[in-house]
């Protein structure tokens, strides 16, 4: 399968919530 | 001979991703740029009438963006960074993380209004605008890329529909250009507009997924408005979107059977190529929301769902920000003033029926 930019928008999505999750970005230093 | 054909080739890609690099770079520092405005600004009263505070993110982010297009084209450094500018990649990612935050249950009620008004609201508009720019004497290609563009979702279903109707390239450039030129102000007219008529969150957003063209300045209209008008913005914008598969396959086989005469049609499996599957993620990030693997923002004690709404707003920053640097105005001036015309009558018409189904839909018939 191709890797197209929605799949891969989805994918480095999934990425970062799987590290905020796991407290890899924390929420301090991440604010907007 | 060759190796000297491999050295040129190895140059150009090195060129390529400094010049990717270097974009991304620009992009990043104008966010930081859009973020560090909007928080000096935030206390301010503004020319003594506006206050600092009703002027959010995606304002400034279109506006440093925009600035930056200027001085990039200026010192002709344009066309080496513009490969970092990836609006639509920023987007889609601020996008399932917005989904992130968003339970399945108001999803499911806020989609089904969003189905329904993307349905009337696209085929209206979309005859609408093929009936017009057929009396205007628009080519049958450049017809169906606008009338796509308009009542869709922009730039992507410009693409789509070019794709289907073999438009030429300067067409879709074109229609891609207006829609970004005429975003950018409704971006910031329609919250406005929508605060003087009074209406509630749910019913501004969805009349900014409906009247807004691009997904980014639908996002960033329904930032500005407040929380919930950018949920629902979203949902009825991405309702819209879903849409865009079943749009390019019926005018591929409008285009092949009527325009060419051609005796073979085009594979519905062109629906599913077509489909936006960022959608699939959104749904899937807001189900995990739904079933407390991912936890929602805390006022009080920061938690994961805090690093995800933050890291959606950087991202749709991001995306903003793209937006003004992708913005090329002398490609209007290219293909004259007819199609324009034609754009404009049926922004006005989409503007003041989305505002009426909005209402109708989001606030009488499915309040959410």
């Amino acid at each position: 399968m191709k890797l197209n930019e929605d799949w891969l928008a989805t994918l480095l999505a999934f990425v970062l919530v799987l590290f905020a999750l796991i407290g890899l970005i924390s929420p301090t230093w991440i604010k907007f | 001979m060759a190796i000297v054909e491999r050295l040129k080739e190895d140059r150009k890609t090195t060129r390529i991703w400094f010049g990717f690099l270097v974009g991304l770079f620009i992009v990043v520092l104008l966010a930081f740029t859009a973020r560090w405005i909007k928080a000096e600004v935030y206390t301010l009263m503004l020319f003594g009438l506006i206050p600092g505070k009703a002027l959010e993110y995606p304002l400034w982010a279109a506006l440093v963006g925009l600035i930056a297009n200027g001085l990039l084209k200026f010192t002709r450094t344009y066309e080496l960074v513009r490969r970092g500018f990836r609006t639509e990649l920023f987007l889609k990612i601020g996008l399932v993380l917005l989904g992130a935050g968003i339970s399945f249950k108001d999803l499911g009620k806020a989609g089904v209004g969003g189905i329904l008004q993307a349905l009337i609201m696209v085929t209206t508009v979309y005859f609408f605008c093929w009936w017009l720019s057929g009396k205007f004497g628009l080519s049958q290609t450049l017809r169906a890329v606008m009338s796509t563009a308009i009542a869709v979702c922009g730039v992507s279903a410009a693409i789509a529909a070019a794709g289907s109707v073999m438009a030429k390239k300067e067409e879709t450039t074109y229609v891609t250009t207006l829609v970004v030129l005429v975003a950018l102000p409704l971006m910031v007219l329609s919250p406005f507009m929508a605060a003087q008529l009074g209406l509630s969150e749910p019913v501004a957003g969805a009349w900014f997924g409906g009247n807004v063209d691009t997904t980014a300045a639908v996002v960033g209209a329904g930032t500005i408005y407040g929380e919930t008008a950018q949920q629902i913005a979203t949902i009825v914008k991405t309702a819209q979107n879903t849409l865009i598969g079943v749009v390019a396959f019926l005018l591929a086989v409008y285009f092949a059977t009527k325009v060419e005469g051609k005796k073979e049609k085009p594979s519905p499996v062109m629906i599913w190529q077509r489909f936006p599957k960022f959608v699939l993620g959104f749904i899937l990030a807001s189900l995990l929301f739904t079933f407390g693997i991912i936890p929602a923002v805390s006022k009080t004690d920061p938690t994961a769902g805090n690093a995800i709404a933050a890291m959606k707003d950087w991202f749709f920053c991001l995306a903003f920000v793209s937006m003004g640097l992708d913005l090329s105005v002398g490609e209007v001036k290219k293909m004259g003033w007819s199609p324009l015309a034609v754009y404009l009558i049926v922004t006005v018409f989409n503007t003041i029926l989305a505002l009426g189904i909005a209402w109708l839909i989001f606030g009488w018939l499915l309040p959410v």
